[in-house]
């Protein structure tokens, strides 16, 4: 008899375990305007948004703005009602800031009931390609395209991919940096595979340090770079214009030295070259 | 209609009660009990949520042991920020063995929920629940314990990471525990 209910039990579990019932997921959309004439930076706090963060750098002063949200409500009507308290705008701080600093930021908000019900699913902006750039992440995945200004990112698990004409300075824990950039800067995590392309052959110089993560950096062929390459605990591998060294640690003057790329590894592996 | 599912499985998983009372001597030395548990269910779109917590529960009666239960923390990313959750509540457990290694247990608990922030005002939640555990004895002293739970949204929402449920849902979730004897 215990056997007979013991497994009745086990199958019970297995057929209905694991399921919220009654309740529907509805998505809607949000696009935000504004005017980004003057402005110097603006800031984003990707921290909130479930799945991915994208940013692109347009040609005008325009600000734009398209989220996609999600709520979970009993039913379908109750899930439309809801989804029209939905707002989403862009605020510029001009009684803080002096006019040449003018910094913006999105906000999304929902107000009656049901505010608690909404997640932002994904966000994608626009805004002026020149200004200086920062991005908060957790866990979201980020993209930034088409930036001529500096771009600062920081976030925890996040993966970072971007293209930017300005420096980058980011800092990662778990998440993978990748893309390129024409001045350089610096990118750090402490497991993410770290690979960075250098666009232009004025790059200024770059810090690269990653601790159990694999780096991988290109620079244009033709400068005049000194390399202080180190993995501690790893191997460095360096192949640039005709000079090949490879080690623990590589120093050495290239085309006469003058621009500093300086590497540091604890496990992970360091690999430099055209 | 969610109602009745609730209480129907309440209805179907408590005549277990009288069965374990036939299986008769619970003179085992594990009495108080430390829980370490975690569930999940997956909501709309197979969105996963989970409910990791501790509890503890003093040994009042060969069959019956009392206490808190469900002590957890919970976050959710909502448009406005991220909303942060304690829960926490009185536990009534009625317990029973199947042979040396075997037992199992009906759990029935009211876990209670403040949650917090994303600019939004302080709140109460709670979601009375009715589970159901077969535990397997390692040792004296520690056991495995797979759970089956039924839970109802009693208030306006709850959190439940990585989401707020709104009232009136009914979560049906599997679940691990692990289960140290004191």
């Amino acid at each position: 008899m215990n056997k007979k209910l013991l497994l009745s039990f086990s199958c019970l579990s297995i057929l209905l375990a694991g399921c919220i019932v009654d309740v529907v997921e509805q998505n809607t959309e949000r696009m935000a305007y504004g005017n980004g004439k003057n402005l110097s930076s603006v800031f984003f706090d990707a921290s909130i948004v479930r799945e991915a963060f994208s940013v692109q750098g347009g040609s005008t002063d325009s600000l734009i703005a398209n989220g996609t949200f999600s709520l979970w409500a009993p039913g379908s009507g109750t899930a439309s009602s809801i989804a029209q308290n939905v707002n989403l705008y862009w605020s510029i701080d001009t009684l803080h800031q002096a006019n040449d600093t003018l910094q913006g930021k999105l906000f999304a908000y929902a107000s009656g009931p049901g505010q608690e019900l909404l997640s932002i699913d994904k966000m994608a902006v626009t805004v002026p390609r020149k200004i200086h750039l920062s991005v908060v992440a957790g866990s979201t995945d980020v993209s930034v395209h088409g930036m001529t200004g500096d771009t600062y990112f920081e976030g925890g698990s996040s993966n970072i991919d971007f293209t930017t004409a300005g420096r980058i300075t980011m800092q990662t824990s778990s998440g993978k940096i990748t893309g390129s950039t024409d001045l350089g800067g610096s990118a750090i995590s402490t497991s993410g595979a770290i690979n960075v392309t250098l666009t232009s052959k004025s790059f200024e110089g770059i810090f690269v340090k990653d601790s159990t993560g694999n780096v991988n950096l290109h620079i244009p062929e033709g400068v005049g770079v000194s390399f202080f390459l180190v993995a501690y605990g790893g191997y460095v591998n360096l192949s640039y214009d005709k000079v090949s060294q490879s080690g623990s640690g590589v120093q050495v003057n290239v085309n006469g030295g003058g621009k500093v790329v300086r590497v540091e590894t604890g496990t992970g592996n360091i690999t430099v070259s055209n | 209609m969610k109602r009745y599912l609730f209480l129907l499985t309440i209805l179907v998983l408590f005549p277990i009660k009288g069965i374990g009372q036939m299986a008769g001597n619970t003179s085992r030395t594990w009495a108080n009990i430390l829980s370490v548990d975690v569930n999940l269910a997956f909501g709309p779109n197979a969105t996963a949520t989970w409910d990791p917590s501790i509890g503890f529960r003093l040994q009042v009666h060969d069959h019956f042991r009392v206490g808190i239960g469900d002590v957890s923390y919970g976050s959710a990313d909502l448009l406005s920020g991220t909303r942060h959750a304690i829960m926490g509540g009185p536990v009534v457990e009625y317990l029973a063995p199947v042979s040396s290694e075997l037992s199992y247990s009906i759990t029935a608990g009211v876990p209670l929920q403040n949650r917090w922030g994303a600019s939004i005002p302080h709140t109460f939640g709670a979601a009375p629940y009715g589970s159901a555990a077969l535990d397997y004895h390692f040792s004296q002293i520690f056991s495995l314990a797979g759970m089956l739970r039924v839970q109802y949204l009693a208030t306006e929402a709850y959190l439940r990471s990585p989401r707020v449920l709104p009232s009136s849902s009914v979560i049906i979730a599997f679940g691990l525990g692990f289960h140290f004897y004191l």
